[in-house]
């Protein structure tokens, strides 16, 4: 939990992947979920991979962050890759490892584990990078200035998600004072196994979702007290985002990207299908 | 008293948070008896707050050593120094959660792994002790909010710790149910239980705390009983504290008279019809 939060905070540091537009952003993250539709070639995705973990050195982010970047998702699809080839449907043509009656492990079905897995780890990769380099809250602001000013539809629904982020600093600070509450009382959140920890969060939920509903009844009246929800057509935006060249190039990688997966699916390499 | 006594002890204590470049403790040297009872005061932001957060661990010093109960604080999880360490958050919402108060005291001994009928027999001191008695089955959700405080301090309490800290007890509370909970705490503190209070309220400081710390930009600036500093009216007005009114009045009406122990509005009554007769005889 506190580490998701840290997360989220991390889009507001300062680095050139971060100074772009959030738009930008947001275009080759839809990019890069199309990637792993289209390829399934587990070295291809591995590749697009491996370029992610690049531009986010670029990024600087905390090593503590990288290394969650790097290793949580490969290792979790680690998990995948060890269990899927016994579920791989048994063909005689297959290479097999062993094969005990039900019990099998082909060369066949660890590939296509892998590919299966790499799907994953290239979608994850690029949904966490998207969100350790964006502020969330200029998004939401960049998307809401477009819809007011361009397409004609009320701030209030962009303004909702922007609040919504601008909470997420104040839910941490409260979410540590609890934490440190409990630590008070003998019950450390952070320590035991997976299921006590587990069993812990409840009773942290409780005042956390508590102060959160206080808090949320407090800014709902000052924003009506500051005359928010008023009917005023043409309003003002204090942060202008403005989509440079730097962000075109951006959006362009993204679309290379795409162009690259059908490409490899004319040469017929893009399916895993290939190896098999 | 010898140094035995000392329950709670800091060694040239500084603190940086790590997300700033300044200092929010600085060369913080104290000792703490047994028995005491003490009040941190000082501005916004003087550090009153970074410094009881060091006396159950849940901050660890950038340098020097924190000594609590004999024990190096830095070797400790917060969860270890709670067996001997209290510590009350200002606000209770922070950290009730269960759906009754019988549970909401069990759930600090329980983690300690008391046996039960210690359990019970802690639970039903706390309740006595805090005004508790007849609402164990309530719903936390539903006490007023000078009762979920008092709930907070006993939950706290029923823990048995040997040093209670209680961070900003009186905010949002009138002034009878501060004066009451001050009192509560006060009745602790004659029992033997050593107790360090932070808060803003002055009047309160000058009827309980038998020790008053004044911080002031991160360090500790005036620390004694709480007639030698009240008396020190200019430094205290630089601290940014505005001491309390008796110890002015007194100040003014009876400059010769020295004060050789905390003053109360009835003292000062008393003291005032004592000098009337002098000059009347
Ligand atoms: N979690 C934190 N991260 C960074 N800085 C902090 C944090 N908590 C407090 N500070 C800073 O440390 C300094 C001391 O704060 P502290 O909360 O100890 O003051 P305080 O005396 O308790 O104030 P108050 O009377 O308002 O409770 C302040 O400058 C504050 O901004
Ligand atoms: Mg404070």
């Amino acid at each position: 939990m506190a580490f998701v939060l840290q997360m989220l905070e991390l889009g507001k540091l300062r680095s050139p992947i971060h100074s772009l537009d959030p738009r930008a952003k947001l275009l080759w993250w839809i990019c890069l979920i199309i990637v792993p539709i289209l390829v399934t070639n587990p070295f291809i995705l591995l590749a697009f991979t491996i370029w992610i973990w690049i531009m986010a050195v670029l990024a600087k982010i905390s090593y503590k962050m990288y290394r969650f970047l790097i290793i949580t998702y490969p290792v979790m699809v680690g998990f995948i890759v060890l269990t899927w080839p016994f579920f791989y449907p048994a063909t005689e043509d297959q290479f097999y490892f062993f094969r005990f009656g039900i019990l099998h492990w082909s060369l066949e079905g660890t590939i296509y584990a892998l590919a299966m897995g790499m799907r994953i780890v290239l979608a994850l990769t690029a949904c966490t990078f998207f969100v350790m380099t964006t502020d969330l809250m200029g998004l939401a602001s960049a998307v809401g200035e477009f819809m007011q000013n361009k397409l004609r539809i009320s701030y209030m629904y962009p303004l909702m998600v922007i609040s919504s982020f601008k909470f997420l600093p104040e839910l941490s600070g409260d979410y540590i004072t609890i934490t440190d509450s409990f630590r008070s009382r003998a019950c450390d959140i952070d320590a035991g196994s997976i299921v006590q920890r587990f069993r812990k969060t409840i009773p942290v939920a409780i005042p956390l979702i508590d102060s959160m509903l206080r808090r949320a009844m407090r800014i709902s009246i000052a924003l009506e007290l500051k005359a928010f929800d008023v009917d005023i057509k043409d309003r003002t935006f204090y942060e202008k985002y403005v989509f440079t060249w730097k962000d075109v190039l951006f959006v362009l990688t993204g679309v290379l990207a795409i162009l690259f997966s059908i490409l490899a699916i004319v040469l017929g390499i893009a399916k895993v299908e290939m190896y098999l | 008293m010898s140094v035995d006594d000392i329950v709670l002890k800091t060694e040239e204590l500084y603190y940086r948070y790590p997300t700033r470049s300044d200092y929010a403790l600085i060369n913080v040297n104290l000792d703490i008896r047994k028995g005491e009872f003490v009040a941190i005061i000082g501005q916004n932001g003087s550090g009153k707050t970074t410094l009881i957060k060091h006396f159950n661990g849940l901050l660890k010093p950038t340098r020097g050593r924190v000594i609590v109960d004999g024990k190096d604080t830095r070797g400790l999880p917060t969860s270890e120094l709670a067996r001997s360490v209290g510590y009350v958050f200002q606000n209770p919402d922070h950290q009730i959660f269960a759906e009754t108060v019988k549970d909401e005291i069990d759930f600090g001994p329980k983690n300690l792994g008391f046996p039960p009928e210690r359990i019970e027999q802690a639970r039903q001191r706390v309740l006595a002790e805090m005004g508790l008695q007849g609402l164990e089955e309530e719903m936390p959700f539903q006490l007023s909010r000078g009762q979920r405080q008092r709930l907070a301090v006993a939950s706290v309490l029923a823990m048995e710790p040997v040093i209670l800290i209680v961070d900003e007890p009186t905010t949002g509370q009138d002034w009878r149910e501060s004066i009451s909970l001050m009192e509560l705490i006060y009745q602790l503190n004659k029992k033997g239980h050593t107790c360090v209070v932070t808060t803003h309220n002055m009047n309160l400081v000058s009827l309980f705390a038998r020790r008053v710390i004044v911080m002031w930009r991160s360090e500790v600036y005036l620390d004694g009983t709480t007639q030698e500093v009240f008396a020190q009216v200019d430094q205290i007005l630089r601290a940014g504290i505005k001491p309390p009114e008796v110890y002015e009045l007194a100040r003014r009406l009876l400059p010769d008279v020295r004060l050789d122990r905390p003053i109360i509005p009835e003292d000062l009554a008393e003291l005032l019809v004592k000098e009337r007769e002098k000059i009347h005889r």
